[in-house]
């Protein structure tokens, strides 16, 4: 389709080759270069075609000292995450046009092209190598926040992805050495001999960059840090290529339901008590993110082609949410709750963007969350999972909660910080840039077009599927589980019993290693340091006093300077030549 | 929508007239009155398909909703009783500034191992 480039050319390969380009261009150019190479990646997608699941077409495939790479591996499950990584490619691309910075815009295309690399992956060292180009390029887009926080929050990232990477590849050795196959294919996590080493290694590797609990951090440590542009660019790739990657190795592993029941509940109380809104989104995404891990854990038809659904709408409006706090951050500078208020009146259209946004993630029918969200939902009742089904529900009322009321309530309406009066005449913060506008626009019309016409979804999911999201049923139900859910927020309002949004730093795990770990380490290093300096130090008086015994002994006046009378030669004479004498003999 | 006594009149939008407050305080419980009813007619009906005991009871997921909803709430702030801490907790006053010319974070100040005369 293409015809100046090779026929089996790998879309990342386009991206992140231009990607690389983007540096010697201003911004104008940047961003044509990047529209450029995002619509070609995705026409060289398009021109590779797609093989039903179990019979993907596969390209450019070599075999180095018996290793099979297969570099491009395409059946439904890859292209509905490539296609989706090409639209948050082209919205970061628009969202970024004036503000993001040289090395946003170009780690940002590398970054979006490896994790579209990932995704086509077929074999696991191909995998590997575009999971750490991910974690490598992605550093960038933090340390561009460009604060203290930010440069060391990307460190702890990079640590963390980096243990990923290496997690993965020990993985994949344990797994080619036990025989196993090159392929990227299902991981039999427990078998009869007991726990798979390979297999639990691979899988902490993806945990990790899945959030799973405890494991989950690093996102709501570095997200909120980067700049407006680079949060937006960081919500859509990492964390949907770890779920792609369970969903290819780890489908049907039981432990994960409880595991993504678990990361669909916890994040909704810290989302509570948070502040800043973009780190309210950083655990509104882990939240989203259970979801996806309880549907993997399932396993059926039904909940993986609900998994990709919602990993596919998710993107578009955790995107969106991104993007619309990003706006806000531009014109005000802050996007802490405390600070923000009354927006509606002077960002109309990025509170309606972000609005819709709030709609979608929160299921409304009519946007993008409510087709995805019950396919999951769905597939834990058709299989009797009574606790992971309330678990679910109960997760979908956070999400109302954390990203449908708190985002949109306290950012542009609540108490209004911006009125002239209050601030002197200042005027209000002004609507957000054009370009930004435009890329909110484009995710909010992909929203409400997938929620009004979900064949659209459903014709890209890995298996075949009738499944009708707007039944009667379905949407009484669901709009039950959400009026009474707002009814409940107006009452606590009306009551005061909803918590008002306080200034502050709210520990999560990561204390663990900032706070007690970070002393033990600078307690262990002092130590090495201290015993260092008394070794080297011993070893230098004992040298130093070595040398001046040996200058007392030889120098001028000392012992082995003086003249020696005849008697004391003869004997040490006779003295060596006894010694050499019965060192002869004795042999 | 919105409290915020000092504000001048003119400076409220629709949103925050007390006419649009009655508005909506009409509106959403009577959206939940309506999918409610829904619900139970279409149980009468037998259109619904339970699949576990208790969601065939037909008002199960506004219960859940309101319930789920209200303990997130009122549970979820007395965390701050454990995990709440001053801003700048971790970073110190300076971390929101721009790091342009400062590489402190990086001096790894007393870890010189060559000389014991420190």
């Amino acid at each position: 389709m293409i015809p100046f480039l090779p026929a089996d050319t790998s879309p990342a390969v386009i991206l992140m080759t231009l990607g690389a380009l983007m540096v010697f261009f201003g911004p104008r150019g940047r961003g044509i270069i990047g529209i450029v190479a995002v619509v070609l990646s995705f026409l060289q997608l398009l021109s590779l075609g797609v093989g039903p699941m179990g019979d993907a077409q596969i390209y450019g495939v070599s075999q180095v000292m018996g290793y099979e790479f297969a570099p491009l591996r395409l059946d439904k499950l890859s292209v509905i995450f490539a296609t989706i990584f090409h639209f948050a490619a082209l919205l970061n691309v628009i969202y970024g046009w004036q503000h993001a910075t040289k090395i946003e815009a170009s780690t940002g295309l590398i970054y979006a092209g490896s994790a579209i690399g990932g995704a086509l992956a077929g074999d696991l060292l191909t995998l590997f190598i575009y999971w750490e180009i991910a974690a490598l390029s992605s550093v960038f887009i933090v340390w561009a926040g460009g604060t203290h926080m930010a440069f060391k929050a990307g460190m702890r990232y990079l640590v963390i992805q980096v243990i990923s990477g290496l997690a993965l590849f020990a993985g994949i050795v344990l797994h080619l050495n036990a025989g196993g196959s090159s392929e990227f294919g299902a991981f039999e996590l427990f078998t009869e001999a007991g726990t798979n080493p390979a297999a639990a290694l691979i899988l902490l590797a993806f945990a990790i960059k899945a959030c799973f609990p405890l494991l989950h951090t690093w996102l709501q440590d570095s997200y909120p840090k980067a700049s407006a542009v680079g949060a937006v660019m960081l919500s859509a790739f990492t964390t949907k290529l770890a779920i792609y990657a369970l969903a290819r190795g780890f489908a049907g592993t039981d432990i994960l339901i409880p595991i993504g029941c678990v990361m669909t509940a916890f994040p909704v109380f810290f989302a509570l008590i948070e502040n800043d809104l973009r780190k309210v989104l950083a655990y509104s995404l882990n939240n989203q993110l259970g979801f996806m891990v309880a549907a993997i854990g399932i396993g059926t038809e039904l909940a993986i082609n609900g998994a990709a659904a919602h990993a596919f709408v998710h993107i578009t409006y955790k995107a969106l949410l991104f993007m619309g706090m990003g706006a806000v951050l531009v014109r005000v500078g802050t996007a802490k709750a405390t600070e923000l208020g009354g927006l509606h009146k002077s960002m109309p259209l990025t509170t309606i963007f972000t609005i819709i946004g709030a709609l979608s993630i929160s299921a409304f029918p009519l946007f993008s969350g409510f087709v995805a969200k019950s396919m999951i939902t769905l597939a834990a009742a058709e299989e009797h999972m009574f606790f992971a089904y309330l678990a679910l529900l109960f997760a979908s009322a956070g999400v109302l909660e954390h990203s449908g009321i708190k985002i949109p309530y306290f950012a542009f309406f609540a108490h209004d910080r911006f009125a002239p009066s209050l601030r002197g005449g200042a005027p209000r913060p002004e609507e957000a840039p054009r370009p930004m506008l435009i890329a909110m626009g484009l995710a909010a019309f992909v929203c409400i077009l997938i929620g009004i016409y979900p064949p659209i979804l459903y014709g890209l999911l890995p298996y075949e599927t009738d499944y009708h999201a707007y039944t009667f049923e379905h949407v009484a139900t669901q709009m039950q589980l959400l009026m009474f859910a707002i009814l409940a927020f107006m009452l606590l309002v009306r009551f005061k019993l909803y918590p008002a949004e306080v200034r502050s730093t709210n520990l999560d795990v990561d204390w663990f290693w900032r706070v007690p770990g970070y002393r033990a380490v600078m307690a262990a290093k002092n130590g090495v340091v201290a015993v260092w300096h008394r070794v080297w130090g011993g070893i230098k008086e004992g040298q130093s006093a070595l040398l001046s015994g040996l200058g007392v002994a030889a120098g001028p006046g000392g012992r082995l300077s003086r003249n020696w009378t005849v008697g004391y030669t003869a004997l040490t004479t006779a003295g060596v030549l006894a010694v050499v004498l019965i060192a002869v003999f004795a042999n | 929508m919105s409290d915020h006594p000092e504000i001048r009149p003119e400076e409220r939008s629709v949103f925050e007239t007390p006419k649009t407050l009655r508005l909506i305080w009409i509106i959403v419980p009577a959206t939940c009155a309506f999918f409610a009813l829904m619900n139970v007619v279409l149980a009468i009906l037998h259109k619904t398909h339970p699949h576990f005991t208790l969601d065939a009871f037909p008002v199960f997921y506004g219960v859940v909703g309101f319930l789920s909803f209200s303990f997130i709430v009122l549970a979820g702030q007395h965390l701050r009783k454990i995990l709440m801490r001053p801003e700048g907790y971790y970073d110190g006053a300076e971390a929101e500034l721009p790091r342009i010319g400062r590489d402190d974070e990086v001096a790894v100040d007393d870890a010189d191992l060559g000389d014991a005369r420190r």
